[in-house]
Order: structure tokens, then sequence, then C-alpha cells
């Protein structure tokens, strides 16, 4: 059909343009210029290592590891257990009350974001870490659950009712059926709440306060006063990151594919 | 190995406002094989999930080996369940798989081997251990489920249209080994399907279940030829009603709208039927003659004309039109050197007493 | 052959007879942690903020009134919703060629297209944000290559205007839309199309008259999803914006960080707060929730 061919096409280019901004700064942040310039004249690592050098872009980069950190392990638990419930248990008004877990997606970050803040003032929890990951936890577990549910939904339940009637409990069933089926999507979750959190700005914004500053928060500050160069650097190493877990969350998919084929 | 009994007593069934099994009771002896039959809807499978401790029954007991079990979990209630699906954990290889109920209760590794290895060989399956279920064929996977549930020597088995998922010929070929199988450990089998043939080929009872109630129960042959209701003659196969009203002359006497009188063997209530008495008797019953060769043998005798014929190999099916707008269905062997009727002949549809019943309303 | 009375030895029938307890329980540790860190600091955020703004129920909706009539908010409200309703119909008309082709290709081509789509997806925003600055920007690549044509003598105004903050947030919630298309196209039987050609439909007849009413329910979700994002958006408006691109969410946030002006920041976020509500309401009646993030 030629329609088809043309607007195949049309959506080449449009898939082109959509990935060139990423390029663009990573092409940008190997640049041996003293300003950035496209396409750079030389290349060098110059602004990773000005990225790397810098204290404050290494206090940044080890706050947002650990805060994303603690948000993947708090939203994976509490978002996996939430799916289960969701999938398997009885819940009231079940539709109703997903709509609610899920609301942190919709609600605009920079209302939770003050909310939050405004609570903390009082509470001293402005610039604690672990704060900061509970609250990334409030955005990051809408997706676990979001990512489980589907995995739980196409674990038949006929497999936990037969694990039962062999004679397994509640605890065996979930440990050597469920867990192990779900394996998969649970590494899923536990990368994408990571990223999730990793790359959050508005809610880091206001809770991070001066001794927490995260990679995102430092380039908002950044690129509010004057762009310095070495914001290419830290982007493209953020690429970096999203690239590493997308490939991760393609080799257990791809992984898991070969194990039930053979 | 011996089978444990079942008795349900007043098993009920409710989801909200909705009943959907309700009053069954049933008792199953050891070793027996026992199917229950009827179409999606009837409760047989809830029935079965209830047995099984899944589903919580609204009201009734179920007693195994004479223990009453409601409210017992699931794991505890010792019982070997085979699914529509086989429910093979798709991450555990076949001996994992029928090895699992053996580990849970924490048997010894030796023991575990050679139960497992016994499972194999009452399935024909040696050799397969290794494999993942996602790498059998369907009916590979059944025989596993099968092992997986009889490895722990439960007193009952509940198998759950375990053969649905399979095709015509290798379902027949399941059923004869299952039944087997059965007969070889003395197993105590509850089995769900609505699938007619399978029911009377396997079962020693059959319970037919109609609207979350049983609507009949006994041996596959009593229930086919005396079925006690309209619904339940329907469901086991192909048969004719015809409608008329009662013949005051005689018992089981019917006198149809074009004033020929039949008679039958026996007479049940149904109040499914619309007009006041039917005559019901099945296809195969009937013969077909020439018009000329008049049987006095025979006590119910139909002028007609075939007004259809479908060959449907071994048998050929004939429809033949007994006027006012009535027709009769024929089944006739399709024998050596027999000559077929043609459409449109004149014939005669004859059959006796003794294979026919009458339902009258009520 | 092994004796059934072993196998009792595991397991004593009818000792455990509790009653099996429903997973639904589950949920609780995640419910604790929303309402504590979600629901209830919201919840005393407004209460407080509104609480200043007058002593009786009256006097905080006169207040409330006042605000959102005054002519900056009013200004405000009125850039936010058609910013973003222009977000929208140009993601839109982005979107839909780019999924109709993936819900069309296979293979290599698939993958390539799924790559351009997700890589942005999952990219940090600021960083998305960062890259059109960089391309958009005075000194940046479209002014360089348009300079360098000779087809302008000085660096045009490409951003921190309402066309840059377009460009932004269009590219921010592309993803979103293509997904929910991609979603819904795939699920279209392509034997609906292949009998409407057997029974004589051209091509664009069939497109109209079967394949586009088809994915209506795919564009009207997605739509929705990246109009209630749009609206609630900050970080690209505030970067790439100029001084008269406020949307709501930045005023929210300028009140907070400049003014402190905590009732005001708590009356315009009750209102954004409610918009968003009633468009979520609306989507959780038209769509399945467990397909909003595609």
């Amino acid at each position: 059909m030629r329609a088809d061919t043309i607007v195949k096409g049309i959506a080449g280019v449009l898939c082109a343009a959509l990935v060139a901004p990423i390029v663009i700064v990573v092409i940008l942040s190997f640049s041996g210029d003293r300003f950035l310039s496209f396409p750079p004249s030389s290349v060098s690592l110059q602004w990773y290592a000005k990225f790397f050098g810098d204290d404050g872009w290494r206090s940044a980069l080890f706050a947002s590891l650990t805060i994303a950190g603690a948000t993947c392990a708090i939203s994976t638990v509490l978002g996996f257990l939430g799916a289960y419930a969701f999938v398997r248990g009885r819940i009231p008004a079940k539709q109703l009350m997903l709509s609610f877990v899920l609301l942190p997606l919709i609600v605009p970050h920079i209302i939770t974001a003050i909310a939050l803040y405004f609570a903390s003032v009082p509470l001293g929890l402005v610039g604690v870490r672990l704060w900061i990951a509970v609250g990334h936890s409030v955005v990051a577990v809408p997706i676990v659950v979001l990512i489980l549910m589907s995995a739980l939904q196409g674990v038949d339940i006929n497999l936990e009712r037969a694990a039962l009637s062999l004679g397994a409990d509640r605890l065996t069933v979930f440990r050597r059926i469920v867990l192990p089926l779900v394996l998969p999507a649970l590494m899923s979750s536990a990368l994408f709440s990571f990223l999730a959190s990793f790359d959050e700005l508005v809610i880091a914004l206001f809770l991070s306060g001066v001794a927490s500053e995260t990679l995102p928060v430092r380039i908002w500050n950044s690129l509010r006063m004057e762009v310095e160069p070495t914001i290419a650097a830290v982007s493209a190493f953020l690429i970096g990151i999203t690239v590493l877990v997308l490939l991760a969350d393609a080799a257990v998919k791809r992984l898991v594919a070969r194990r039930s084929a053979g | 190995m011996q089978g444990g009994s079942i008795r349900l007593e007043g098993l009920r069934k409710d989801y909200g406002r909705q009943t959907v099994v309700s009053d069954v009771s049933l008792n199953i002896g050891s070793g027996e094989f026992v199917s229950l039959l009827g179409p999606s809807g009837s409760g047989k499978t809830t029935t079965l999930m209830m047995i099984a401790g899944f589903v919580e029954a609204t009201a009734g007991s179920i007693l195994i080996n004479g223990q009453d079990v409601v409210g017992l979990p699931a794991q505890h209630r010792n019982l070997g369940v085979v699914f529509q699906n086989y429910a093979l954990f798709p991450h555990l290889s076949v001996a994992e798989n029928i090895a699992f109920p053996l580990r849970v209760r924490k048997l010894p590794a030796a023991e575990i081997a050679e139960r497992v290895a016994w499972a194999l060989d009452v399935v024909r399956l040696s050799g397969f251990e290794k494999r993942l279920p996602g790498a059998l064929s369907g009916g590979q996977q059944q025989r596993v489920a099968l092992a997986r549930a009889v490895v722990f020597h439960p007193p009952v088995v509940l198998m759950d249209e375990p053969l649905g998922a399979l095709d015509k010929n290798l379902r027949y070929q399941m059923q004869v080994e299952i039944k087997e199988i059965q007969q070889r450990l003395g197993m105590t089998v509850v089995y769900v399907t609505h699938d007619q043939e399978e029911a009377m080929n396997m079962s020693d009872v059959i319970v037919i279940m109609n609207g979350g109630r049983i609507e009949q129960l006994g041996e596959p042959k009593r229930v086919y030829e005396e079925p006690g209701s309209i619904f339940a003659g329907n469901f086991l196969g192909e048969a004719n009603l015809i409608g008329g009203r009662l013949h005051d002359g005689a018992e089981g006497m019917l006198e149809t709208s074009t004033g020929r009188r039949l008679r039958a063997s026996r007479t049940f209530s149904d109040s499914s039927i619309r007009e006041p008495a039917g005559h019901f008797v099945r296809p195969e019953k009937i013969s077909l003659l020439r018009e000329r060769n008049d049987p006095a043998e025979v006590e119910n005798v139909l002028p007609g004309t075939v007004s259809r014929i479908s060959f449907l190999g071994n048998v050929v099916r004939y429809n033949v039109d007994i006027g006012d707008g009535a027709s009769l269905t024929v089944d006739l062997q399709n024998s050596a050197g027999q000559e077929l009727f043609r459409r449109g002949e004149a014939v005669v549809a004859a059959w006796n007493a003794a294979d026919s019943l009458m339902f009258r309303h009520g | 052959m092994v004796d059934a009375a072993v196998m009792s030895r595991g397991r004593k029938v009818g000792a455990k007879r509790r009653k099996a307890v429903d997973p639904g329980f589950l949920l609780l540790p995640l419910l604790v942690l929303l309402l504590l860190v979600f629901v209830a600091p919201t919840l005393w955020f407004f209460f407080n903020s509104l609480r200043e703004t007058g002593q009786s129920l009256p006097e905080v909706m006169r207040a409330i009134q006042s605000v959102l009539f005054s002519s900056t908010i009013r200004d405000a409200i009125i850039k936010t919703n058609w910013i973003s309703l222009v977000v929208t119909l140009v993601a839109l008309v982005i979107a839909y060629p780019i999924a109709y082709a993936m819900s069309r290709s296979r293979g290599l081509a698939l993958t390539l297209m799924v790559i351009c789509i997700v890589l942005p997806y999952f990219t940090s925003i600021i960083v998305r944000t960062y890259s059109w600055m960089v391309i958009l920007g005075r000194n940046g690549l479209v002014n360089e290559v348009l300079l360098q044509l000779g087809l302008i003598s000085s660096p045009l105004q490409l951003m921190y205007n309402t066309s840059g903050v377009v460009i932004g947030m269009t590219y921010v919630l592309l993803p979103y839309l293509v997904l929910t298309l991609y979603a819904s196209m795939k699920s279209i039987d392509d034997r609906l199309l292949h009998a409407a050609r057997s029974l004589g439909a051209s091509g664009f007849y069939t497109f109209r008259r079967i394949y586009l009413p088809l994915t209506l329910h795919g564009v009207f979700s997605g739509c929705l999803i990246v109009f209630i994002l749009s609206i609630g958006f900050f970080i690209t408006p505030a970067l790439m914006g100029g001084p008269q691109d406020m949307m709501i969410a930045m005023l929210i946030e300028r009140e907070v960080e400049l003014t402190l002006n905590w009732p005001l920041a708590s009356i315009m976020s009750l209102f954004l707060l409610a918009i968003t509500l009633v468009l979520y309401a609306v989507y959780y009646r038209f769509s399945n929730l467990q397909k909003m993030m595609g």
C-alpha cells in the first residue's frame, strides 16, 4: 500500500527527530571546545573530568544514588505487596482504590512537593535523604504497582491453587511459585523505580535543602543561573543511566523468553 | 492405595444475592469415579472448587472420610486436584513439579526420588524428568498434572475438565488411560465435565447438574435410558419428544394431535414441558420400515415422510415428517448392504414401549 | 508401592482450622505510605494555609474568589489551558502517524522506533528540556545553522517564548500519547480491515470509517492524559518560557520560593488540584487505569 509507505516515511523522520536532541547532548558532552557549540570542533573528556572532579557534583551524584537506592527498595517492596493484594485479594471498591494508588502520577508534582515541603519544615525533615526517598516512593510506587499487576495477572491463579492443593502453605506458595514467576517483572520495577527517583526533580527541589542536592536539582540550579558546559556531561551521564536501565530490562526479558522457550 | 469417601450435605454457594449452587447432597464411595456433568453455569465447577477448598461454601458440609473439612484451608485438605489448563509450574521441571507435594511434606530425598519415579511410571512418562512443562505436548502435560495429583496418595482426586484443551482423538485415548489408572490405584475421583460422552465413558456414577442443583444421578446406562427429566434426557444425547395429551385408557398412553396413540413403559413428571404430556424416545431406538410392511409386534407406530437425510458416517440420520408440523429424528446404523431411504419416501417409524418414556406436565 | 498412611505424618489434617486469610491486607503498607506522605501533608497544607486567609468559611471563600479573579491568576489560568490544549493537539498530530507506523511494522524497524520513543520517555525531564535549550538557544543549533546558511543576520528568539514552551512540553509528553495510541492500534483486528476492503471500500474509506473510529478511544484517553499532565507542568515552562508564559504551576512555585505567600500558593494549588481531579475522574470513567502509562 502506497499510503502506508508514506506514513512510515513520515514516522521515521519524526522518530529520528525524537532521539536527535538526546544524541546531540551526548555528542556535545564530548566537546573539546571552550564553549559548547554544535558540532564540536574537537573531542575531549574535559567536561566529564570537571563533573567527576567537582566536589559539588560528586556529592550530588552520591546523594542521587543513595536516595534512588532507598526509593527502589521501599517502593518495590510496598508496590509488590500492593499489586499482589490488587490482583489476588478482595479489596472493597477495587478500581477506585487503584485509582487512588495511581493518583500520585496524576496530581501535579508541584503540589505534592510543596505540600510535603510545608509539612517537612516544622518536622526538620528537609535535607534528610531517607525522607526524600520516602517522598520519591510516593511517585515511584504507582509505576511498580502497574508493572507488577500486569505480571501477576499473567500468573494463572490455578498455579497457586494447585500448589495449595498439593499441601503448600501461603508462604511457600509465595516463595516457590509466585516469586520465581514474577521475578523478571520485579527486577523491571526495581530498575524503573530507581530511575524514577534518580531523574526526579520537583520533589527533590523542595526537600533536598542544601545538604542533599541531587543531580537533577543541581542541573536545575545551574540552568537557572548561568548554563555551565559541565551540564552536557552530567546530562549525558543521566542518559547513560537510562540506557543502562533499559538495556538491563531488555536483558532480563530476553533471558526469561529464552528460559520459557527451552 | 485405598480411595476415600466423600459426603456432601446441603452444600450451597451464594455470590451476593445470586445462588450458584443450592442444596447439593451427594454420597461418593471409596474407589468410585463420579462425574459432575452439566452445561456452563450449572454449578459443577463451583461444587468442585468448594470440595477442593478454593471457594468457601455458604452453607452445608463436606465430609471426607467422615471428617468435615469446611473451613479447612485448601493446603490442609490433602486432595489431589487436576486443573483444566493443568496448572503446571512453568519454572519447575517435570520431576520438580511432581516432587512439589512431597517436598512441602518434607519427605526424605530418597523417598521423593522413589515416588516421583513411581508416579512417572504410572503415567508412562519416565525419561521426561528434566523437561520443562512448556516443552511438552498437551497430552504429556496432562499426564504430568495427573502424576502430580496422585504422587502423595490423596484419598480423593478432583479433576476439573482436565481434557478440555485436548483434541478429540487424544481426548478419548486419555479417558481410557485415566480410567485405567483410577481402577488400578483404586482412586476415588470427582470429575467435572460438560461432555456427556466423556462422562458416560469413564464414570461409575453420573451426576447431572442444572441451575446449581442436582438434576439426576445414577449409573451412565440408567441415566441415559431413563432420564428423570427432559433436561437430563436432552443433555445426555439426541432425543425425540412428541407432544400430545394423556389418554385415559391405559397407563403411559399418549394421544398425539393427529390422533395416534403411543405407549411408554414409565411415566415421569416434568414442569418444563409445555404440552400436557410428551412421549420421549431416543433416535437409535426407532426403526424405519417401508410403508407396505406393517409391524404387528411393536407397540408404537407412526407413519410419515422422510424430509431430510444426513449422512454422519457410522450413522445415517433421518428426519421424518409425522404431520401437524412435528418431526421425528431417527438414527439408523450404516450397516452393510442396507438400502438408504430417499427423501420424500413414505415410511413407518416403529419402536417398543420399553424403549420410551412419558413425561407429564406437573 | 508406598502406603498411604506414610503421607499423613507431614500434615495433620484437621489440626489447623483457622480461616484462610485474604491477601487483600497486603495493600495496607502501601496505603499507610500514601496516607502519611501524600494525603496527610496535602490536607495539612491546604488546611493551614487556607486558615490564614480568614476566620470563617465565607471569608475563606471570598479570599479564594478574589485570588482566582485577580488578573494575574486569571491570565495564568487562561495561558495554562491554552498552552496545554496546543501541546495536546500538536502531540496528537505527531503521535498518530508514529503509532500507526509502529503498529504496522515489525522486526528491526519496530525495534528502532520503540527505542526512539522509549529512550526519551525514560530520560529525565530536566535533561530533555536542557537538550532543547541547546538546540533552540541564542547560540543554539538552529540559529547556528540558519546564520551559517545566511538565511538570517542575527539570532532568532526561539526560546523564552510560548513556542519554546510548546516545543519543549510536546517533546516531553509525546511518548505518553504514542504509547497509548500504539496500544489501541495494536489491538485492532487486521481482519476487520480486510473485511472492509473485500466489501469494496477504498483504503481511505476503510481508514475513515473503520480504523479511525476504532482508535478514537485511545486518542481520547491519550489526549486526556497529556492534557492532565500539561496543566500541572512546571519544569519545562519554567526553563523555556518567557515572563509572559506564566503557567499556574510556575506561579505556585514562585509564591513559595520568592514571597513565601503560602495562602496564595495554596489557593492556586487547590484550583489546579480540582481541575486535575475532575479530568482524572473523566479518565477513570472512560479508560482502563492499568493502561495509564502506555
